[in-house]
C-alpha cells in the first residue's frame, strides 16, 4: 500500500513510517504539517493519508479539518486520523463516509489490530476507536431501544461500530462467524436497522443509530 | 499676600489711629482714668482695624471706609486731642480749654458712623435712592448738633463741670443743637427702618446677612437701656459698653464677608438659647440668695456657695431642654431631619440598622430623594458610593464636604446649587450624622477588601488551571509521545528478533510494549483529571466527554454558549467531582450533568438516582469543590435523600 505519513514529531513519524515498511507497505510521503499534503496525494495517489490531529500552526485541529478536506475532495481516499486522545465532537461525522478511521495514537503498538484498521480504512471500511464507540454507546444510553439489548449484542454493536467485520469480531470474541451473524440479525432486528451486505452502509446505519450525524454532503 | 491700593491706604488709616492712640495714652498718663483711656483704645483701634480689614477686602463697599475712617477720626478727635486738652489745661498750656470742648462733642460723628455704616449694609447700596435723605439728614444733623453744641451757653464740660467758654451770641446754638440732635434721631431711627424694610424685600443671601447685623443689633437693644441706666452706678458698664458697641462692627464685618452665612440661624438660635439659660441661671442664683438670705440670715460663705451650686445644677439640663424647645420651634425641619437621623444612629448601635442605609436616611430627612453620598476612602485616596464602586464627584451638583482635621470624610451632593441655606443644612446633618458615616465607610472599606480577597483568590485558582492545562499539554505532547516512540521502536525491535527466530527476546519486548502501553492509558487517565481539551470548545462538549467516559448512562443537558474561562472550568470540576462521587459512592445507576444559565449565573448540577448521604462536610471532597467554587464567587449546594443526591452550584458568570 502507498501510505502518506503526516505527524509534526520526527521521532514519532521516522517511529510509524518504520512500523509501516517493517508491514510492507510504501512511505511514498512524510510531512510534518498538512501544508502539501493535497499536493502529495495528487502527486502519488496513495491508498491511505495517516494524520495527527494535532498538527502546527495552532496544534489544535488542524488534522481534523485537512482530513475532513481529502474526503470531501475524494471520496474514495482512506484517510486516517490519530490522535493523543479522544474528542467525540471530532469528525466522527466522516466515520459515515467510509474509508475513514479515528483512533488514539497508541493503538499502534498493537501492531496487527492497528494494521487491520489500516487495511480496512484502505478499502473503504472505517474504523473507530473503542474509546469513541463507548462514548457514542454512552451518549445514547436513555435511547430505548438500546436497552433491550443483550450484554452479548451490546458488545457485538459496539464491535459494528468501530468498523469491524463479523469475521473480525468473531476472531476477537472467540465465536463461530454464525454466531456473530445471528447476534448481528438480532441487534438489527432490536434497533430496526435493515441489515445490508455493504458493510458499510452497516456501520453507517448503526452509527445513525448511536446519535452520529453524517457528514453533510458537498460542504 | 498681593498689595493692593486700598490695602496701603487702609493700612495707614490704622498706622494713624494706632500712632494717635499711643500719643493720647502718653498725653493722659495720670490724668485720666486708666480704663477709661483703656476702653477708648480698645474701641477706636479695634473698629478701625475691623474697617480696615473689611476696605482691603471689599474696597468698593463704603462701610469698611466708614468704620476705618470714623474709627480714625474718633482716636484723632475725641482721644488725642481731648487728651492734649486735658494735658495742656494742667500743664498750663494754651488751647487746652478748645482741645477738650472739641474732644467733648466728637462722640456725635460716632453716631454718624453707625447711621450710615446700617444704612450701607449689607450691599454697599442704599435701599433705594430716595433714602439719600436719610444720608444727608444725618450728615446735616450731625454738623447741625457739633456746631450747636460747640457755642451753645448751656453746654458744659462733663469732665470739669465748667460752662461753655466759647459762646456766641449771634448764633441760635440752641436751635441747631436741638435740631441737630433731632435729625440724628430721625436719621438713626431710618437706619433702622431701612434694615427691616431690606429684610423683608431681600433674597436668601441678603436675609442671612441681615439676621448678623440682627444678632449684634439684639444684643445692643438688650444692653444699652440697661447700660444707659447703671452708668454712673458700674464702671464695668463703661467698660463692657464699647465692647458691645464692636459686636456690631463684627457682626457688619461677618455679614459683609458672608462669613459662615448659613449657621447663622444656627448661631443665634443657639446665642438665644445660652442667653436665655444664663439669665435663668442668674435669676436661679438671685431668688436662692435672696431666700437663704431671708430664711438664715446676711451674707454666709455657704449661702453663696449653695445659690452658686443650684444654679450650676440647673444650667446644663435647663439648656438641653430649652435647646430642644427652641430647635422645635425654630428649626422645625432640621429638627425633624436631626430625629431621623438620631434614631438611624440608634438603630445602628442596637444592630437593628444597616450602616448602608445612611443615604436613603439623609435623602428622606433632608427631602432630597436625588442626594448622593459619596465616602472617601483613604486606601485609593478617592470617593466610592455606599456599594463601594468608585465614583467621581459631580462638578455640576452642589457638593457639600464633611472634614475633619483638614481630611475628607464625605461628600454629599444634590442638585440644589442655587441654594445656599441647603447647604448648610446638609452640612450640619452630615456633621450629626459623622458616626453613622463613619461606620458605613469602614464598611464599605471592609468589603472592598474581601471583594479583593476574593479576586485574588479566583487569580490563584485560574493560575492552577493554567499550571494544570499546562501540565497537561506537556503530558500530550512529551512525555506520551515520547513512549510511544519507544514503543514503536521496540515493536520494531520485536519484529527483526522474530525475522532472527529469537521469539523468547521477542516475547520480552512484546511484554515490554504491553507494560509501555498501560502506562501511556494510566497518564491519559491522569490527565483526565485536568480540564479536558474540550473545555476550548466550551463546557457542553467537556461534558458530553465526561459523560462518554463514565461507566454508568449519563445525559448531558447543557447551555452551548461560552464563558469566562475561569467560569467555565470551575463548572467543569464541579461536573467532574460530581460526576466522580456518584460513582464511587452513590450506586446511582444513572446520572444527568445539566448547566443552565439564569440571571447572570450559571447553574451547574450533577442529579443521580442513588441512595444519597453526600454532606458538605469540613474536609471532604465536596468541601474542597465548595472552595473552589466559591473562589468564582459562587455557591455550593447539595441535597440528598433516599432517592439520590443533587449537587447544584451557582456560579456568577455576568
Amino acid at each position: 500500500m502507498r501510505v502518506i505519513l503526516v505527524e509534526d514529531q520526527a521521532l514519532l513519524r521516522e517511529g510509524l513510517a518504520g512500523l509501516f515498511r517493517d508491514a510492507g507497505h510504501d512511505i511514498v510521503a512524510s510531512l510534518g504539517g498538512c501544508a502539501g499534503v493535497e499536493a502529495a496525494v495528487r502527486d502519488y495517489s496513495p491508498h491511505i493519508v495517516v494524520l495527527d490531529v494535532r498538527l502546527p500552526p495552532t496544534y489544535t485541529d488542524e488534522g481534523a479539518r485537512a482530513a475532513a478536506k481529502l474526503k470531501l475532495e475524494r471520496p474514495d481516499l482512506g484517510v486516517l486520523l490519530l490522535s493523543q486522545h479522544i474528542e467525540t465532537a471530532h469528525s466522527v461525522e466522516l466515520a459515515g463516509l467510509g474509508g475513514f478511521g479515528y483512533l488514539l495514537k497508541d493503538r499502534v503498538l498493537d501492531v496487527s489490530d492497528f494494521f487491520g484498521a489500516v487495511a480496512r480504512v484502505a478499502q473503504g471500511g472505517s474504523a473507530l476507536d473503542p474509546q469513541v464507540v463507548a462514548a457514542l454507546l454512552n451518549r445514547s444510553a436513555r435511547h430505548d431501544r438500546l436497552a433491550q439489548l443483550t450484554e452479548r449484542e451490546h458488545e457485538v454493536l459496539g464491535m459494528m461500530a468501530q468498523g469491524m467485520t463479523n469475521t473480525g469480531i468473531a476472531k476477537r470474541l472467540v465465536l463461530s462467524e454464525r454466531t456473530v451473524e445471528t447476534h448481528v440479525r438480532r441487534l438489527l432486528l432490536k434497533l430496526d436497522i435493515v441489515d445490508s451486505d455493504d458493510a458499510n452502509r452497516r456501520v453507517l446505519a448503526v452509527l445513525l443509530q448511536l446519535g452520529v450525524r453524517p457528514a453533510p454532503p458537498g460542504t | 499676600m498681593r498689595v493692593t491700593r486700598s490695602g496701603v491706604v487702609a493700612s495707614a488709616c490704622l498706622g494713624l489711629a494706632v500712632l494717635a492712640q499711643a500719643a493720647a495714652v502718653v498725653l493722659a498718663w495720670g490724668l485720666r482714668s486708666s480704663y477709661d483711656v483703656s476702653t477708648f483704645v480698645v474701641y477706636n483701634v479695634t473698629l478701625t482695624a475691623v474697617g480696615a480689614f473689611l476696605a482691603s477686602r471689599l474696597p468698593r463697599h463704603p462701610v469698611g471706609w466708614i468704620l476705618c475712617l470714623f474709627g480714625m477720626q474718633g482716636a484723632v478727635t475725641s482721644e488725642l486731642v481731648f487728651s492734649w486738652g486735658v494735658r495742656a489745661v494742667h500743664e498750663g498750656w494754651a488751647g487746652g480749654d478748645a482741645a477738650q470742648w472739641v474732644g467733648l462733642v466728637s462722640w456725635a460723628p460716632g453716631a454718624l458712623m453707625w447711621v450710615l455704616a446700617l444704612l450701607y449694609t449689607p450691599t454697599g447700596r442704599l435701599p433705594d435712592p430716595r433714602w439719600r435723605v436719610a444720608v444727608v439728614a444725618a450728615v446735616l444733623g450731625t454738623a447741625a448738633y457739633v456746631i450747636g453744641w460747640f457755642f451753645n451757653p448751656s453746654s458744659v464740660n462733663g469732665l470739669t463741670g465748667e460752662r461753655n467758654h466759647f459762646v456766641v451770641d449771634w448764633l441760635p446754638a440752641q436751635e441747631l443743637t436741638v435740631v441737630g440732635a433731632a435729625l440724628l434721631c430721625l436719621s438713626a431711627g431710618g437706619a433702622l427702618v431701612s434694615l427691616v424694610m431690606r429684610f423683608r424685600h431681600a433674597d436668601a443671601l441678603v436675609r442671612q446677612q441681615l439676621k448678623w447685623v440682627g444678632m449684634a443689633g439684639a444684643l445692643l437693644a438688650l444692653f444699652l437701656p440697661v447700660s444707659i441706666f447703671l452708668w454712673s452706678t458700674s464702671p464695668t458698664l463703661q467698660v463692657i459698653s464699647p465692647l458691645v458697641l464692636l459686636t456690631m462692627a463684627l457682626a457688619l464685618v461677618a455679614a459683609m464677608l458672608r462669613y459662615r452665612l448659613f449657621d447663622v440661624d444656627l448661631i443665634i438660635l443657639r446665642t438665644a438659647t445660652y442667653a436665655c439659660v444664663s439669665v435663668l441661671a442668674l435669676a436661679v442664683y438671685v431668688a436662692v440668695s435672696v431666700v437663704l438670705g431671708i430664711v438664715v440670715g446676711r451674707s454666709s460663705a455657704w449661702q453663696v456657695a449653695a445659690a452658686t451650686l443650684v444654679a450650676a445644677g440647673v444650667f446644663r439640663p435647663t439648656l438641653r431642654s430649652a435647646r430642644l424647645v427652641i430647635d422645635r420651634r425654630f428649626d422645625r425641619d432640621g429638627h425633624a431631619a436631626r430625629l431621623k437621623v438620631d434614631a438611624f444612629l440608634e438603630g445602628l448601635r442596637s444592630g437593628t440598622e444597616q450602616p448602608d442605609r445612611i443615604e436613603d436616611v439623609l435623602r428622606e430627612a433632608l427631602r432630597e430623594p436625588r442626594l448622593r453620598l459619596l465616602l472617601y476612602l483613604p486606601s485609593s485616596d478617592g470617593y466610592v458610593d455606599l456599594r463601594g464602586r468608585a465614583a467621581a464627584i459631580d462638578p455640576d451638583w452642589a457638593a457639600v464636604r464633611l472634614e475633619r482635621d483638614g481630611a475628607q470624610e464625605a461628600v454629599a451632593q444634590h442638585p440644589d446649587t442655587d441654594d445656599p441655606a441647603r447647604h448648610a443644612r446638609v452640612h450640619q446633618l452630615l456633621e450629626h450624622g459623622r458616626l453613622g458615616l463613619q461606620v458605613a465607610r469602614l464598611g464599605v472599606e471592609l468589603n472592598r477588601q474581601l471583594d479583593h480577597l476574593d479576586r485574588s483568590r479566583a487569580r490563584i485558582a485560574e493560575a492552577a488551571d493554567e499550571e494544570r492545562r499546562s501540565i497537561q499539554r506537556d503530558l500530550h505532547d512529551g512525555a506520551q509521545q515520547r513512549l510511544l516512540t519507544v514503543g514503536i521502536a521496540l515493536r520494531g525491535l520485536e519484529s527483526r528478533l522474530r525475522t532472527t527466530g529469537a521469539h523468547e527476546d521477542a516475547d520480552r519486548v512484546d511484554g515490554l510494549v504491553a507494560d509501555l502501553a498501560a502506562t501511556i492509558e494510566e497518564l491519559r487517565r491522569l490527565t483526565h483529571r485536568f480540564p479536558p481539551p474540550q473545555l476550548d470548545s466550551g463546557i457542553a462538549a467537556a461534558f458530553r466527554e465526561l459523560a462518554g467516559r463514565a461507566p454508568i448512562p449519563v445525559v448531558v443537558d447543557a447551555d452551548p454558549g461560552r464563558l469566562d474561562r475561569a467560569v467555565e472550568t470551575t463548572a467543569y470540576f464541579v461536573g467532574c467531582e460530581g460526576l466522580t462521587n456518584v460513582i464511587k459512592h452513590s450506586g446511582a445507576t444513572a446520572a444527568t450533568l445539566r448547566t443552565v444559565r439564569r440571571n447572570g449565573s450559571l447553574f451547574v448540577s450533577v442529579a443521580d438516582d442513588g441512595m444519597g448521604g453526600a454532606r458538605l462536610r469540613e474536609g471532604s471532597g465536596l468541601a474542597g469543590l465548595a472552595d473552589r467554587v466559591a473562589a468564582v464567587g459562587g455557591r455550593l449546594h447539595v441535597e440528598s435523600g433516599t432517592d439520590g443526591t443533587l449537587m447544584t452550584a451557582e456560579l456568577p458568570c455576568g
